[in-house]
């Protein structure tokens, strides 16, 4: 695709404006840390800019820009896998300012998964967070279309084996009294 | 949990108020870097283009014949059949300027007086002792500073070469290619050998 540089600006603010949220969401639960998944985000722009030229199809752009997002985590992640105090950096996240139930939600969310194969969790994430199909999906991670298949049900199936909040009624924060 | 829960939970991670003016930010500082880098390479790319094109226009300037060359190499042609020896004048002019004859065993077939554009020089057409011929063209100027030329080359089959000698008198040499260069020097350390013989 051919574009003239100021059109291309102006797409690629578009392209910040519409999709960061949904690149940080992805980086944050892929690495349950806030300022890192900030980090690999400001990256995957930086590199998107670098590469705006192998952008074929404009329609694509989201599932372009989680590609690049995807080598920037996998970068991240073989250099340091770890597990870090899920609470402690929901804190630095600053939900503090939200209510105590969406707290617990995402927290439990967070936990549950920290535990998965980073394969699993992205998989899945990709088809719930983003909606993509599996054949999307497949396409996108370049595996078969059986394989998307059984990493989301073992996702699946682990969140399953959890027992969430609102199961047990058990909130992690004292509840705010609703006015 | 049902996959619509769950899709509901993932999506109401709140993301940082100021994220997307940062990314903003940091891409137009990028969008700068790239510029000053273009500018820079590009103004790199167009200083070593000018200068290689520079460097062709000194080289192709640098071995081009010579005026004097051309002119010398004219000349030869016109009086190739003509011969003739030396005159009173001529003779004077070489005693005055401390040039020897030739060797004895190198003939001289021609001496005459001709005018290279504005310069006077004596011409000399001397046979080697077994084939080829030597054309020594001597005018009296002093040395001029280096114009950039080459000091020897070829133009149509004769091998030329041009000297000054001390500060005193210039030499324009064209030789063909049955002469020898040994003969061609023989001749010089002969005819000016009461000088030390400088390149132009």
């Amino acid at each position: 695709m051919w574009f003239s540089k100021t059109n291309v600006r102006k797409k690629f603010q578009l392209w910040i404006e519409q999709h960061h949220k949904a690149l940080y969401r992805h980086a944050l639960w892929m690495c349950g840390e806030a300022s890192l998944a900030e980090d690999m985000v400001q990256e995957a722009y930086f590199q998107a800019w670098q590469n705006y030229r192998h952008l074929k199809d404009e329609r694509k752009v989201l599932a372009w820009l989680l590609t690049i997002l995807r080598r920037v985590i996998y970068r991240e992640y073989r250099h340091k896998a770890r597990q870090n105090s899920i609470q402690q950096q929901i804190q630095e996240m600053g939900l503090s300012e939200f209510s105590a139930v969406a707290q617990g939600e995402c927290l439990d969310v967070m936990q549950t998964l920290a535990t998965m194969n980073i394969n699993h969790r992205e998989a899945l994430l990709l088809h719930t967070l983003h909606g993509y199909s599996y054949e999307e999906i497949s396409q996108q991670l370049h595996v078969p279309i059986g394989t998307v298949m059984s990493r989301i049900s073992r996702a699946r199936k682990i969140l399953q084996q959890t027992k969430w909040q609102e199961d047990n009624n058990v909130l992690p924060f004292p509840a705010q009294k609703k006015v | 949990m049902n996959p619509k829960q769950l899709t509901e939970r993932l999506k109401k991670l709140p993301v940082a108020d100021g994220l997307q003016a940062k990314l903003e930010t940091n891409w137009r500082q990028q969008l700068m870097q790239t510029q000053k880098k273009n500018n820079k390479s590009r103004g790199g790319i167009l200083a070593m283009a000018a200068s290689v094109l520079m460097v062709f226009a000194v080289m192709i300037f640098y071995y081009q014949t010579p005026t004097q060359i051309s002119l010398a190499y004219a000349d030869i042609l016109k009086d190739a059949d003509l011969k003739q020896h030396f005159s009173a004048e001529q003779q004077r002019w070489f005693k005055q300027n401390h040039l020897a004859s030739v060797p004895t065993n190198m003939p001289l077939e021609l001496v005459k007086n001709c005018r290279l554009g504005e310069q006077m020089h004596v011409h000399l057409r001397v046979a080697g002792e077994h084939q080829g011929k030597v054309n020594v063209f001597i005018r009296k100027a002093a040395a001029q500073l280096n114009d950039f030329h080459a000091n020897e080359g070829e133009l149509r089959g004769l091998r030329w070469q041009r000297f000054n000698v001390q500060n005193n008198l210039q030499v324009l040499v064209l030789y063909d290619e049955n002469m020898r260069k040994q003969g061609v020097n023989h001749l010089l350390k002969t005819v000016f050998s009461h000088y030390h013989l400088l390149q132009v």
